[in-house]
């Protein structure tokens, strides 16, 4: 370790240590016993930029979301509460106003001000942002007062709050126009619970507790994220002791984590990423239902699930996922059925189909194993495959092909996406007739009117039955292989409590010692 | 002398203006890199904003001329995966990468010359048998194999050696023994071939009829007869080295620019497979000038054809 | 690593001769089990429909993972066990071996060929042609073999005929380094010249001159390349870029096997076995190709 290195530790002992003494006189209600001292979280991929506007995929927001404060944020359930905003409203349907708390400084003491909101949100509408097919929705961000802002819609949109919740982090204004992109990208500064501290490349990301915070006292002096690929050495460095939480656990090192005393598994009890197989309806083969039925009935997916996720999945017969608003819990996944598959090919007048199976590396997990095993089970029925295997960015320039109607992706194509709180936007950009991630090409009035609808509903009860309408009609007129929600797996240590939330977030104020 | 020295740095040049042209031509061959920028919802507009933007609306020698200025200054343009200098990202994990070549090769040269001169001196015993057969053993394994084969005894089986990752000098030594042990290989073989040659000849015969020990011998006369070779082969395998690492770093996920190549070329971001080819190559043709330029030294009688 | 092979062969030579003969007089059983070793790989190769006990691409799931010598379900026990999908790993060695040592011949055979032809009329014309050749093969070098194969892959995309190009355009400078020396010293020989002067027109020359009298230095390099070549099949099908997933091979085979070595360790040391003894016999095979070829072999 480096002298300066043990000199910061040093002071910050003495620091701590006057705090301790100082709690104890004033009966502070955290004591010490329960800081998580340092915690470090091995993650299953890397860090690629520390700008939370540029990127929002969840295991780049684990981290922003620790030296970044929200203006909302959701808990566990999904139900909104406040953050940097102690408020909001909606003024009009296409208005929501967020009054800012007073009393939150960045890190280097800059106020937050709506300006910096402001500045979020034009950041994350740039051209090669991430966030940017979400956020083109806001027309419009006015600044009222200093701590005062109102983010205007382009038309009403009931899931607005989603998409600022966790999601909308403010940018210190002054501090960007001093460093740029780039200085944000590489040396953040937020409102939030733990102050950027260093950051190697491929290495790890490095955080400090904010004892200037406004919301309290950070639960950890340090936060580390390690980005440790390799699955194997994940869980190694989990059972060393080396990190305290680890991020997808392979389902066959379920049992070795298990085996020791000191960690522990937590699983969630649903998918956030479930994977699916498109099936593009106007291709030549795929057009009469009874083909597409028939995949379903020819893929066992339920001992995929069994053998390949060790259980840890659940097979599906729905667009959506378990637990989230738009699932029916009556709908059945398909059995599998290998002779009725192939007498619904023989009645669809279907022989020697022969079909390109394509799956994006590293971005569905399995991919390799569970196209071979689909293409094992489609042998089985006399339906041909050829596996096609890309890399995501060159996958998905086949999958945003719309000049060409997605002629480069293959026929049936296995993807993912994101459940939770946002279901309801993602499934009503892939299944409506027009929208823009329609790469199955499936067109349904039912299905289009059902989201339309639900988009701009409140009362809930219409809504589910719009959804279970919309569910009933996907599942029959199979626009997609149905495969199966793996369920995601966390090692954790056991001298933290932690829970996997719905939506797979990870932010260390949620954890406690044990 | 003099003369040789120009030649080599010549023919050096030249070698790196190669080095650019194909560099340049890496990204265009494999497509339009506007295209792969192109997000859902970019209108026409923007499109050719980006394409003015990087200057991919020009001829392509144009594009060239303009590639090949930038990169004499240091500029491969931003990397879209990571947002910034694409050269500073390369250059950042170069430490990592000399590290893990250094330590390889350093281990590899001294258990090379251990096992090499212990290998000549008994030569034809079964100690030398041995040693030679291990050698054989060591040209005939796939690194990537090697390190699984590592990991899984000393990693997860016997709980010695951290299985991956960067930080301590626990972390370098697996990678360092998969990296090395091709090496190694080569390199004693090597040792052993000019150590018995060296003994040939007159002067060492004459030192031992005198009756001087063996030891005082190598000491000597011998390892100063092998230096020369020794270190040309070693600068000369830098290359091979570094590609052995590339597999290296992916398997022990060291953040080094191999793993970062094998990433970027995932990502499909040019500027980053530019810069890191280009600073590999330049390495590589550095370590062969100086190779070249070291034997040209230290052994007057080699003359470059 | 193509050059180094090449300089392994150089640095190898450049002694007296008589070193290795002792201890190969010794063992003289050593070549013989190797090419017994070899033998066995090419059969298992040619014959791969009819002796192995799976189709090597199906399995059942439900069988997956099973150690090896374990009855499987199916009647016949999986003497090497199965991988994550259920399929035979003996199955799959025996077929994997087709593709090793199609890769291994072809691309050696390919990049030989255009290796030798233009590093024989570069050495025997010199002037501007070599240069250029020499220029070409000198900036290709500088970049280390591994990382331009996979640059060159991730163009082409995965396939077996990509992966025989790929290795032919990485290692054609090789034999064309070899050859180039070979003709340079052939070019000024004593029937060389006195061919010419007899009228001789060139193409005859190089074929009856002075390619035989380089032959041997270039098979004995070929001999060392075919085993680089199998393990740089294994490597970019390691890396993923190699072979797609319905061509089994053993570097695939051992790619998808890493991420359950601790759960079945028999899904990747076993392919990483068969290669390293493949590539260890011909090893041993090509030492003993080089001596009894020529034991004062000096390509230089």
């Amino acid at each position: 370790m480096k002298l300066e290195n043990l000199l910061a530790m040093s002071t910050r002992g003495t620091v701590a240590a006057l705090a301790v003494a100082a709690f104890a006189v004033l009966g502070s209600p955290v004591s010490w016993a329960q800081s998580l001292g340092t915690v470090t979280i091995g993650t299953h991929l890397d860090v690629d930029t520390l700008d939370p506007t540029q990127n929002i995929n969840t295991h780049q927001r684990w981290v922003y979301r620790h030296i970044f404060d929200p203006l909302i944020t959701l808990s566990a359930d999904g139900k909104v509460l406040p953050a940097a905003a102690q408020r909001w409203e909606q003024i009009d349907p296409l208005t929501w106003r967020f009054h800012l708390r007073r009393d939150v400084k960045f890190h280097n003491g800059e106020q937050l001000t709506a300006a910096a909101v402001k500045l979020a949100v034009e950041l994350m509408q740039k051209p090669a942002s991430q966030a940017r097919s979400y956020y083109s929705r806001f027309k419009e961000v006015r600044v009222v007062d200093d701590f005062t802002v109102d983010l205007i819609t382009d038309k009403p949109f009931a899931n607005a709050l989603i998409l600022v919740a966790d999601y909308l982090l403010p940018v210190p204004p002054k501090y960007f126009a001093e460093v740029g992109a780039e200085g944000i990208a590489r040396r953040p500064i937020g409102t939030g619970a733990y102050k950027f501290v260093s950051w190697r490349r491929g290495d790890r990301v490095i955080l400090e507790a904010n004892r200037e915070w406004w919301n309290g006292r950070p639960k950890a002096d340090r936060v580390v994220f390690w980005p440790i690929p390799e699955p194997g050495t994940r869980v190694a460095a989990l059972l060393n002791g080396e990190v305290q939480l680890i991020s997808n656990v392979p389902q066959i090192q379920v049992e070795k984590v298990k085996s020791s005393s000191a960690v522990r598994i937590e699983a969630a009890d649903q998918g956030a990423l479930p994977i699916w197989g498109g099936l593009v309806v106007d291709r030549e083969g795929l057009k009469d239902k009874r083909v597409r039925q028939a995949i379903n009935y020819a893929v066992n997916k339920q001992a995929i699930v069994e053998r390949l996720l060790q259980g840890y999945g659940r097979a599906m017969g729905q667009p959506c996922s378990a637990q989230t608003s738009c699932y029916d819990a009556t709908l059945m996944p398909y059995p599998y059925d290998p002779d009725k598959a192939r007498a619904l090919l023989r009645e669809a007048g279907v022989q020697n189909l022969s079909l390109k199976l394509h799956f994006p590396t590293g971005v569905v997990s399995n991919g390799p194993e569970l196209s071979q095993a689909i293409a094992a089970d489609l042998a089985r029925v006399g339906i041909k495959t050829e596996i096609i295997q890309d890399e995501w960015k060159v996958f998905a320039e086949k999958l945003f092909d719309f000049k060409n109607k997605q002629a480069n992706l293959g026929d049936l194509f296995l993807m993912y996406y994101k459940a939770g709180p946002t279901i309801e936007l993602v499934m009503s950009t892939v299944l409506v007739t027009e929208k823009n991630w329609n790469w199955t090409h499936y067109s349904n009035p039912k299905v289009d009117n059902a989201w339309n609808q639900a988009e701009s509903t409140v009362d809930a009860a219409k809504r589910t039955a719009m959804f279970k309408e919309m569910a009933a009609v996907v599942r029959d007129e199979a626009p997609w292989l149905f495969l199966y929600e793996p369920l995601p797996l966390y090692g954790v240590s056991n001298k933290i409590n932690w829970k996997v939330r719905a939506d797979e977030f990870i932010y260390v104020e949620h954890m406690t010692a044990r | 002398m003099l003369h040789v020295v120009l030649v080599r740095l010549f023919s050096s040049m030249l070698v790196l203006v190669g080095i650019v042209v194909v560099v340049f031509l890496l990204a265009r061959v494999v497509g339009d890199p506007v295209a792969l920028m192109i997000q859902p919802g970019m209108t026409e507009g923007e499109i050719g904003d980006l394409r003015r933007a990087l200057g991919t609306d020009k001829p392509l020698w144009q594009q060239f001329v303009v590639f090949a200025g930038n990169v004499v200054r240091g500029d491969f343009g931003l990397s879209p995966w990571q947002g910034e200098p694409a050269l500073g990202l390369v250059l950042e994990r170069l430490p990592a990468t000399m590290l893990l070549t250094t330590c390889a090769m350093l281990t590899a040269f001294f258990i090379a010359l251990v096992v090499g001169a212990v290998s000549a001196l008994t030569r034809g015993s079964a100690m030398d048998h041995g040693a030679m057969s291990l050698v054989l053993l060591g040209q005939s394994v796939p690194n990537f194999w090697l390190g699984l084969m590592l990991i899984m005894l000393f990693s997860t089986t016997l709980h010695w050696l951290p299985s991956a990752g960067y930080g301590t000098l626990a972390h370098v030594v697996l990678p360092t023994v998969t990296l090395a042990f091709f090496f190694m290989a080569r390199l004693t073989r090597l040792v052993r071939s000019e150590l018995l040659e060296v003994m040939a000849q007159d002067y060492i015969r004459t030192a031992r009829s005198k009756g001087l020990p063996p030891a005082l011998i190598f000491r000597r006369h011998a390892f100063r007869n092998i230096a020369v070779p020794l270190i040309t082969v070693l600068a000369v395998d830098f290359g091979a080295l570094i590609g052995g690492a590339v597999v290296t770093e992916m398997i022990f996920a060291w953040p080094g620019v191999g793993r970062l190549m094998i990433q970027a070329i995932g990502q499909r971001d040019f500027p980053i497979i530019q810069a890191g080819a280009f600073v590999i190559a330049v390495a590589v043709v550095l370590a062969n000038l100086a190779a070249d330029l070291a034997y040209a030294w230290l052994d007057p009688k080699v003359r470059f054809v | 690593m193509p050059g180094s092979i090449q300089r392994f062969v150089l640095s190898d030579n450049s002694v007296n001769p008589d070193r290795f003969r002792a201890g190969r007089q010794a063992r003289p059983i050593l070549p013989m089990i190797a090419l017994a070793l070899i033998a066995l790989v090419v059969f298992a190769a040619l014959c791969a429909p009819l002796i192995s006990p799976y189709q090597p691409l199906q399995g059942s799931i439900m069988n997956n993972l099973r150690p090896p010598a374990m009855a499987g379900g199916d009647g016949f026990p999986h003497l090497l066990g199965t991988d994550i999908l259920g399929r035979d790993v003996l199955s799959g060695i025996i077929h994997g071996a087709r593709v090793s040592l199609l890769v291994g011949v072809a691309s050696v055979v390919g990049a030989g060929i255009f290796g030798t032809v233009v590093g024989i009329l570069a050495g025997y014309f010199g002037g501007w042609l070599e240069e250029v050749v020499m220029r070409v093969v000198d900036v290709q070098l500088a970049f280390p073999f591994i990382l331009l194969a996979i640059v060159i892959m991730y163009v082409l995309g995965r396939g077996l005929l990509n992966v025989i190009v790929v290795l032919i355009i990485a290692s054609w400078p090789l034999y064309a380094r070899v050859a180039r020396a070979q003709a340079l010293r052939l070019r000024t020989s004593e029937f060389v010249l006195a061919a010419r002067s007899l009228g001789a027109a060139w193409p005859r020359i190089l074929l009856r001159h002075v390619l035989p009298n380089a032959l041997t230095p270039l098979l004995v390099v070929a001999t060392f390349a075919i085993p680089q070549m199998i393990i740089f099949e294994a490597a970019l099908s390691f890396l993923g870029v190699g072979m797609p997933l319905e061509v089994v091979s053993w570097g695939s085979m051992l790619a998808s096997g890493r991420n359950y070595l601790e759960q079945a360790w028999w899904i990747a040391t076993l392919p990483g076995l068969a290669i390293m003894l493949t590539v260890l016999s011909v090893n041993i095979l090509g030492d003993w190709l080089r001596d009894w070829l020529d034991p004062n072999l000096r390509l230089a």
